[in-house]
């Protein structure tokens, strides 16, 4: 036993396994959320104050939809309020960085929440490592800038990607905010490769602070969601204006971890009901009244396709 | 006298009722004055409330101002021009601001309502081009007409603050008041009102008469509202409108309600060119009765009171002479009441007499029916009652038996009579029924010969009868029969005296005792005295002249024998002791006797 040594090579391989075997032990006893909440009696909703999704008064689009979904399921409601940098991975387990549109999972964290909503855009990068509910609300991104802007907004032609290269031919040679890895990453809009300066504010900066930002003569504008800007041309009248449309339409879902499908599935499941019954658009009605404006088509389309379903 | 009275009040009622005459006519005259005081103070109590309700028709109207005041300083709205002066696009935000404004109209229109019913029926912000920017609650989605266009342009230099706008047979109001946005005009604010809501709600016709109307009279748009085929606007205009005061009321020649001409009170609502109408029959003025009538009434009522005078004075005199007779019936019927009362006292009496008349004549029947019984039923009596006059007047069959003697032979007559055909002494009858008399009863022995020669012996008593006075009204005769009791008494004395005899020459003591041993009896032959005497011994116990022992076997054979029931002869020795002293042998036969 004494003289008996392994090889370093050896050594590191053993080693190596173990941590394969403990990192896919954990995994597995992290498998189905829905059970876990339902054992607990508690659905934990993630969520980050962001206009009128979660408002921060205890109420808001997303919040009553979770408030909801936790009755659906006959558990009772708790919200964890989480931020933008810190929600995916409470939501996950695991530390997740981002940068221009992608990730690096890092080593295990606690999970704080079962689902993550507080109109959460629904982007390529998320989707490896949360799954998406079907898509609860409809997004975009607008150029906002201060209403000193040199440039008056664009006129509608009518044709969406001519409107987006009329805000573009905007911005040329101004200071615009944007946020990296989110759904006002520079990457998702025309604004990467053209001649804009482009100011990425912090990953983890509170959205609702850009428009004071904004006003605070820090940049003159801001890539900024439909829903925030909708919220903000109301509360800052004569100060904002928005220029144009920078991406096409998007949309917004509910976020779960890959792990809790059968949670996700009952969302889906619950989703569906609420909106054949008609609270969803009760809802969206006395949150966002103006989006049946904006985006006619995606409401008609969701009804449509939840109808024939 | 009454003619007299009569007279004085006839004089009486005479001035009474010219009194009531001058003071009727003092009434009526200060009625008629009343009246046109009346008139005029409805008059101006009728002016007074159309003003009144013109100045709530007023605040009204500035109560709707002041919500287009609050909606054109709504913060939606300058949001709304403030985002459009910097050029947003509704594409691309601005829709959201029009949003916000059409529900902030819509929160106006739902907050303002009588009960149930909305004031507005809706709320719209125009483009001054009439184009653009046109947003109503409830949403319609139409363009303003150009004659609306052209009004608001014309009110606007003339500084009118409503319009009125007719559709089909209701009149609304449109208030509208321009939207200026940096000093300039971006449009109009318009609330359009139908007037129903302000006669519905805030015009109580019938606080002036209930046969009363209430109008707006518009003369900038010429329109009556209600439209009415009694008053149009064409027949109120002129007259009107040629008023300069702001409130008055108006008679109107040429209009008439059932025969009625018509009056309107008007008053002008504040500053606008809108006046309050309200139309009544001008006879609601006077509450129907004209002062012209007064005087009419007065001499119809006067010639009333003197028809009613007259009649009551012929009236009066026919009471007199009504009022005599009255009196004179009065007094007969007093009479005969009295009559009749004693009458009914007399019968009263009458049968109660005869009531108790034959009760006592039923207890008399009774006493007498069961009186008989027993005198017939007493069969070992003979029982006799003669009254005062000593008269028979009862005779039983008894007495028949044991007298021999017929009942009807003897009913009826008197007893000295038949004393005398039997030789009987009047003085001895006459004594018995003294000493009956006095002592209450008198007895005696009779000892007769009956019928075949028997001797016959009789025990009598004789008692006097009295009646509820306690006065004697007769005497009863009671006998009984004796002659066989006698006889039997008559053999048990002889057989007595024959055994006493034989019992006295008998040589032997002999003696009887009871069942105590007690001497009943006993016969003492003189040698065998022993010093004592029969009457010494008798009702004492032999024990006292017998030894005890021989005393004692005595009883006991004789207690046997008496339970054995023996009555043959026995006998026994036994030892005399008398008490004086000594002993003597005796020999004792005896039988028992039950």
């Amino acid at each position: 036993m004494t003289g008996h040594t392994y090889p370093i090579a050896i050594r590191k391989l053993i080693c190596w396994l173990l941590f394969v075997f403990i990192t896919l032990t954990v995994k597995v006893t992290r498998a189905d959320g829905y059970a876990e909440v339902m054992q607990r009696g508690t659905l934990r909703h993630l969520g980050v104050p962001y206009a009128k999704f979660v408002t921060g008064s205890g109420d808001g689009l997303d919040v009553e939809l979770a408030q909801l979904f936790a009755a659906h399921l006959g558990v009772a409601y708790q919200y964890v309020e989480t931020s933008w940098e810190n929600a995916i991975s409470d939501l996950t387990g695991n530390k997740i960085t981002t940068s221009e549109q992608d990730i690096t999972v890092g080593t295990n964290v606690a999970i704080h929440g079962d689902l993550l909503a507080n109109g959460l855009t629904i982007l390529p990068w998320r989707q490896k490592v949360i799954d998406y509910s079907i898509p609860t609300f409809p997004s975009g991104v607008w150029l906002m800038v201060r209403a000193d802007y040199p440039a008056d907004p664009i006129v509608p032609s009518g044709d969406l990607q001519t409107d987006i290269e009329a805000t573009v031919a905007l911005a040329q040679g101004h200071d615009i905010m944007a946020i990296a890895g989110g759904c006002l990453d520079p990457a998702l809009s025309r604004l990467k490769g053209s001649d804009i300066h482009v100011k990425l504010m912090p990953s983890g900066m509170n959205l609702n602070e850009l428009i004071p930002v904004l006003v605070n003569n820090e940049a003159d504008g801001t890539v900024i969601d439909v829903p925030d800007a909708l919220v903000g041309i109301q509360k800052w009248p004569g100060k904002i204006k928005v220029l144009g449309p920078l991406t096409p339409p998007q949309q917004m879902g509910f976020g779960f971890a890959k792990t809790s499908t059968r949670l996700r599935d009952e969302f889906n499941i619950f989703f569906k009901k609420c909106v054949r019954s008609g609270q969803y658009q009760k809802l969206v009605q006395k949150y966002y009244p103006s989006i049946f404006t904006y985006y006619p088509a995606f409401f008609t389309e969701q009804q449509r396709l939840l109808m024939e379903q | 006298m009454k003619s007299v009275s009569s007279r004085r009040a006839n004089i009486a009622i005479a001035l009474v009722v010219i009194f009531i005459i001058g003071y009727v006519s003092l009434l009526l005259v200060s009625n008629y004055i009343s009246h046109v005081r009346l008139v005029d103070a409805s008059q101006k109590q009728f002016i007074y409330v159309v003003e009144k309700q013109a100045l709530a028709v007023q605040y009204f109207l500035n109560e709707r101002e002041k919500d287009l005041t609050e909606i054109s300083s709504c913060r939606e709205l300058s949001t709304y021009f403030e985002n459009k002066a910097l050029g947003m696009s509704l594409e691309y935000g601005l829709t959201t601001s029009l949003l916000n404004i059409q529900k902030h109209f819509n929160t106006i229109l739902q907050s303002r309502h009588f009960d149930t019913q909305r004031i507005y029926d809706w709320i719209a912000l125009i483009g001054p081009d009439g184009k653009t920017s046109i947003i109503t609650s409830p949403e319609k989605n139409k363009t303003a007409s150009v004659r609306l266009l052209n009004s608001l342009a014309s009110s606007l230099e003339e500084h009118k603050r409503i319009i009125f706008v007719k559709k089909g047979t209701t009149t609304h109001a449109l208030f509208w008041k321009p939207y200026f946005f940096k000093e300039q005009v971006k449009g109009y604010i318009v609330a359009d009102m139908p007037l129903t809501s302000i006669l519905d709600y805030l015009i109580d016709a019938e606080a002036i008469r209930a046969a009363s109307q209430s109008y707006i009279f518009c003369s900038d748009c010429a329109t009556l509202y209600p439209e009415d085929t009694l008053v149009s606007y064409a027949r109120l205009d002129k007259a009107v409108n040629a008023e300069k005061k702001n409130s008055g009321i108006l008679h109107l020649s040429n209009s008439t309600r059932g025969g009625e001409n018509l009056s309107v009170v008007y008053a002008t609502i504040g500053d606008t060119n809108l006046k309050l109408l309200n139309v009544f029959p001008e006879e609601e003025l006077s509450a129907g009765v004209k002062p012209r009538n007064t005087l009419l009434i007065m001499l119809l009522l006067s010639l009333l009171i003197f028809v009613g005078v007259g009649l009551t004075f012929r009236k009066n005199i026919q009471k007199q002479l009504l009022a005599r007779q009255v009196e004179e019936s009065l007094r007969n019927a007093e009479e005969l009441n009295d009559r009749n009362k004693k009458l009914s006292a007399e019968i009263f009496e009458r049968t109660k007499v005869e009531k108790a008349l034959e009760n006592a004549n039923k207890e008399i029947a009774e006493a007498s029916a069961v009186l008989n019984c027993m005198l017939k039923s007493a069969t070992e009596f003979a029982i006799a009652a003669i009254d005062t006059d000593y008269r028979i007047i009862h005779f039983n069959p008894a007495a028949e038996r044991i007298l021999g003697v017929k009942a009807e032979e003897v009913m009826g007559k008197r007893v000295i009579d038949i004393h005398s055909l039997k030789d009987v002494e009047h003085d001895r009858f006459r004594r018995g029924l003294d000493i009956a008399q006095k002592d209450g009863k008198y007895e005696y022995d009779i000892l007769r010969e009956n019928p075949n020669g028997e001797e016959q012996r009789m025990h009598a008593v004789v008692m006097p009868m009295y009646d509820d006075l306690s006065n004697i009204v007769g005497f009863n005769f009671f006998a009984l029969d004796t002659t066989q009791k006698y006889m039997a008494d008559e053999k048990l004395r002889i057989s007595e005296e024959r055994y006493r005899t034989l019992l006295e020459n008998i040589p032997d003591i002999v003696f009887s005792v009871d069942q105590q041993f007690v001497v009943r009896d006993i016969n003492m032959p003189p040698h065998l005295s022993y010093g004592l005497e029969a009457k010494d011994i008798i009702g004492k116990p032999l024990k006292k002249y017998v030894h005890k022992n021989d005393h004692k076997h005595l009883f006991e054979l004789t207690q046997s024998d008496i339970n054995s029931r023996r009555t043959d002869r026995r006998g026994l020795r036994f030892r005399i002791v008398p008490e004086q002293g000594g002993c003597s042998l005796g020999r004792i036969e005896y039988s028992l006797r039950l």
